[in-house]
């Protein structure tokens, strides 16, 4: 009598929220751990096996909190490893992996259903991509129906995802209704950032590691410029100064940090004077996990927003408050003609005069260096000097340099004669600073592609390396040895100017981009994602601000009010919309629609017209004009179609499939005479 | 205290329900009889939200506040969806056959689609409130129909208590439940005891001492079938072999104006007495019987049927027992 339902483990809504859990799993492949990845794969079949009833009995609660306790002492061992953000990642999916073991009740699949939301949630903090927003925005909506499926067990799944769907797209527009108009709160407090491996810049600069960066075509940053944008050999955007020299690698100098942090303890901000003609532009940079952010040459943060979250340090870099965790926009101005010379000589001359503590590393390059500065008495005879041996004496520009493991700097001065960009601003700061010229790296990147007439887009292959010089009088300047050496790498950029064969060797990819129909789609696609990270995940505070000044005028409280009363309404009105049943057109039965298309097909074909005929006496006019088994077809259909209205309720359903068919194979089949 | 304090609200409650949703023998679901609320589920999900939202601010992550979003608006939508589904439906209950004490009455619930633009979906979940009876019908909206059955402890006739009906579809996030009285009443008869028939011969109010009335049941001759002759008269046996058809004919001589008295069982327990008094109606009505019932001060004059039947024996079955709700103990 009582309607006996299958306990819900059986049911389809617990398989395909098992799916749903294991594709999620998946996608975050590399913040899981490898074991957590496999439990929740386990997971996923022990559900399957359930759902089809393979094996049913179900392992007790008590297996299943040892082995959650089990995993978590593993967790926490693993937890040194891969801090706090990767951990809570782990424990949620170790969780929902478990939980889905032992789904017997319709609170567990709650449960799940809530944890798996939340697992979507953490995705996007290491997926931000269009593509993979669709993704997960699918996997929502298939949540969804799993959880529909469990509320109303007797219709079909189609019929859910379909009901679904709309009830989704329904939901979009109040959704980004709330998006635009919710307030933006700055963070509540700090959250742990995940230590995945990054590409790009690294703070510790060993010749030949942007060489490897050259071979990642992975985006930068993009900046949008307000005007006009900087001729291709201006662009090169500083991300961070390299001070100290250890004979083979350069790293930011330790006093440069602690200089850095109590001139932030007393909250002294580095103001430069700048002058000349300025470029304005917006930055939107990839995750990096670090500080450092990039600008053209002295760049002041722009609007309240940014200089907010931005510190100017002394050696005119710029850095952001919180590490770069996801794409972050922010407006700088840069004014290339501004002269670097408004800090501290003291400081920065104790910092870029430091030489390596072992001088039994590069005997040969600290020989050379005293012969030139015998030579050449000024500062600018002997920084000419250092740049003229490089245009002079046969060096090559290459991405596989040989490996100078010893004397980095000697090899690379006077045996191989071959190198990257950073070969020679690792070579030329360390000449300087042997002549008692304070010298720097400053590692960035140079050039840029134009995605649109005033957009640029940097990737990681156009990282560079330069020097910057103290020069007497004139503050700190640019030089740059590539430039000399290979005039192409910063007149077109990398790629022209290496041969083809070593720029970006291990890419596949990149190997497409050859073909021109590759080309064009990965252009249209990064001028998505281009649009994408500008209006959807650099709306932030300040944009937002700019979208209500632009709505309301002048923004004040009394405005807003008016504006909040204006979104419930229009949130109102598109209810009304959905609800109101006046509104909904009306469908006709399927049965006659579907008549009505086949009697337009067989119109369209005999050339007849139906005015308001009745069915048999257009199909007897229609007969004349149709082939001989088209004609008995739609004598048939008209036929049913007779017999299906005049026929009782629980007749009709069962039919009215089956003339749908007959309906549908006229349409295709349909031939005149 | 907290008892008596439960017990105030209740009423209060109750009476608030009567003004609001009358008794009515059919009810189309609407904005006057229908309550929706967030149910716990809801909450989570809620909550769900604002872990997500306070996530997605601390990243600066707006792929997460737009999901957080996008969750919060669905749940505003599910609010309608829920309550138009619900308010699809009429509502009728088929009368509730009456029962003996230790079976089962059927309570069967009838759902009525309105507008076929508008159809109902999901399960339906019965209650009877104030009781534990419950059950979840998931296919409800195929099936256009829900049972519950009421277990009969106790015999009486029970006014049914108000039925609340509730639906959670489509995902569960919000509950809108009524509650309907249908104004029906429950009929639970003792349970029969097997014995023998003890019908007095004459009106026991003329205070004749009971007597085994003998030969009511005993077989006297077949005679030839006439139409009109009750069919379970009807000699099958005979038939069967390929005689004509012929009627049994019995004792007759105590058929007429036999009486069944409580009295008869006087020095037995009331509800044993009650028992083998409903055993003997069964008995006498399936046999056709034309008896009268005399219980306490009451007097049911001699007649047949089904009718006559359930007359006395809803008079057993409220003998002694005031009308009450029904409980399920």
């Amino acid at each position: 009598m009582q309607p006996i339902d299958k306990p819900i483990r059986n049911q389809t809504a617990s398989a395909l929220i098992a799916l749903v859990f294991c594709i999620l799993s998946v996608s975050l492949f590399e913040p899981l751990l490898f074991w957590v990845l496999l439990i929740s794969l386990c997971a996923t079949g022990i559900r399957l096996v359930m759902y089809f009833g393979w094996y049913q009995p179900m392992p007790s609660l008590r297996t299943i909190n040892l082995l959650g306790v089990l995993c978590c002492l593993c967790l926490g061992w693993f937890s040194l490893q891969i801090g706090l953000l990767l951990t809570m990642v782990n424990l949620l999916v170790l969780a929902g992996a478990l939980k889905l073991i032992i789904i017997n009740r319709p609170r567990d699949l709650f449960h799940l259903f809530c944890t798996c939301l939340f697992i979507i949630g953490m995705g996007f903090i290491f997926h931000q991509s269009v593509v993979m927003t669709l993704f997960y925005g699918l996997l929502t909506l298939s949540l969804l129906v799993a959880i529909g499926r469990y509320f109303s067990p007797s219709q079909h799944l189609p019929w859910h995802i379909k009901r679904l769907s709309v009830m989704s797209l329904q939901a979009l527009p109040i959704a980004i209704l709330l998006f635009l108009i919710l307030p933006k709160l700055p963070p509540l407090w700090k959250m742990p950032v995940s230590k995945s491996t990054e590409t790009g810049l690294s703070d510790t600069v060993t010749p030949g590691d942007i060489a490897n960066l050259a071979q990642s075509s992975d985006l930068a940053f993009r900046a949008t410029f307000n005007d006009a944008i900087p001729p291709a050999p201006e662009r090169y955007w500083r991300a961070l100064t390299l001070e100290y020299f250890d004979g083979r690698q350069w790293s930011v100098s330790p006093l440069r940090k602690q200089v850095r942090r109590q001139y932030r303890l007393l909250n002294n901000e580095f103001k430069p004077r700048v002058s000349g003609s300025w470029w304005e532009y917006e930055v939107i940079t990839e995750p990096t996990n670090k500080h450092w952010l990039f600008s053209i040459d002295v760049g002041i943060p722009d609007d309240l927003n940014s200089s907010q979250a931005i510190w100017q340090s002394r050696d005119y870099s710029l850095l952001s408050e919180t590490p770069i965790t996801s794409r972050r926009a922010y407006r700088v101005r840069s004014y290339p003609g501004t002269p670097m010379d408004q800090t501290l000589y003291s400081i920065d001359s104790r910092m870029n005069l430091q030489l390596p503590n072992n001088t039994a590393v590069n005997p040969q390059t600290q020989a050379w260096a005293e012969q030139l500065a015998a030579d050449n008495p000024t500062q600018i005879a002997r920084v000419q000097a250092v740049m003229d041996y490089f245009a002079d004496e046969g060096f090559r520009y290459t991405l596989t340099p040989p490996p100078m493991p010893d004397n980095p700097v000697d090899d690379f001065l006077f045996i191989h004669r071959e190198g990257f960009c950073s070969h020679y601003a690792s070579a030329m700061s360390y000449v300087l600073r042997l002549l008692g010229i304070p010298a720097r790296m400053v590692a960035g990147y140079h050039g840029g592609e134009l995605l649109q007439p005033k957009v640029l887009s940097i990737y990681q292959y156009d990282a560079h390396a330069w020097v910057e010089a103290w020069l007497e009088g004139r503050g700190w300047v640019r030089f740059d040895p590539s430039g000399v050496v290979a005039p192409a790498r910063i007149q077109m950029g990398l790629q022209q100017a290496v041969d083809e064969e070593s720029f970006l060797v291990n890419n596949q990819m990149a190997r497409l981009q050859q073909i021109p129909l590759f080309a064009e789609l990965r252009n249209l696609y990064s001028l998505m994602d281009y649009q994408w990270s500008r209006w959807v995940l650099g709306f932030d505070a300040e944009r937002q601000q700019n979208l209500l000044a632009l709505l309301l005028g002048k923004v004040t409280p009394r405005r807003i009010m008016y504006l909040m009363l204006g979104i419930c309404m229009i949130i109102g009105l598109l209810l009304a919309l959905y609800f109101i049943p006046h509104w909904q057109r009306k469908r006709p039965p399927a049965n006659l629609r579907w008549f009505l298309q086949a009697s337009q097909k067989a119109e369209q074909i005999t050339g007849l017209e139906r005015h308001n005929d009745g069915p048999e006496h257009f199909a007897e006019r229609a007969a004349r004009r149709l082939a001989p088994q088209s004609a008995s077809q739609f004598k048939a259909i008209c036929q049913a179609f007779i017999a299906l209205n005049y026929a009782r309720d629980g007749e009709a359903s069962a039919q009215s499939n089956a003339f749908i068919t007959q309906c549908k194979t006229f349409i295709r089949q349909a031939k005149a005479l | 205290m907290v008892s008596r304090f439960k017990r105030s609200v209740d009423n209060l409650h109750n009476r608030w329900l009567q003004r609001r949703i009358p008794p009515s023998p059919r009810y189309q679901l609407n904005l006057k009889n229908v309550f929706i609320f967030p149910s716990r589920f809801g909450f989570g999900y809620l909550l769900t939200c604002v872990g997500l939202f306070i996530l997605g601010t601390n990243y600066q992550n707006n792929l997460m506040l737009i999901l957080c979003q996008f969750l919060l608006a669905f749940f505003l939508l599910h609010l309608f969806v829920s309550y138009r589904n619900f308010t699809a439906v009429s509502l009728s209950l088929k009368d509730i056959q009456p029962v003996y004490v230790s079976e089962h009455a059927l309570l069967c619930l009838q759902l009525h689609v309105n507008k076929e633009d508008i159809p109902f979906y999901g399960g339906l979940h019965i209650q009877l409130r104030g009781t534990s009876l419950a059950l979840l019908h998931r296919r409800a909206d195929q099936d256009r129909e829900v049972k519950l059955l009421l277990p009969a402890a106790r015999r009486g006739i029970f006014r049914l208590p108000r039925i609340t009906l509730s639906s959670t579809y489509p995902l569960g996030l919000f509950r809108c439940w009524t509650h309907l009285d249908f104004n029906k009443s429950l009929a639970i008869y003792p349970k029969p005891i097997a014995s023998a028939l003890k019908l007095t011969s004459t009106d026991a109010s003329q205070g004749d001492t009971a007597g085994n009335v003998a030969g009511i049941d005993e077989f006297d001759s077949l005679r030839a079938f006439k139409p009109g002759d009750p069919m379970n008269r009807v000699a099958w046996k005979q038939a069967a072999k390929g005689g004509e058809l012929s009627t049994k004919t019995f004792n007759q001589t105590q058929q007429e104006g036999g009486w069944l008295s409580l009295d008869t069982y006087a020095g037995e327990p009331l509800e044993k007495a009650l028992g083998l008094l409903t055993y003997q109606i069964n008995r006498l009505s399936s046999r056709q019987h034309v008896f009268g019932l005399n219980i306490g001060n009451k007097r049911i004059e001699p007649s047949t049927g089904e009718a006559h039947k359930h007359r006395c024996l809803k008079s057993l079955a409220r003998y002694r027992q005031p009308e009450q709700d029904y409980a399920a103990d």
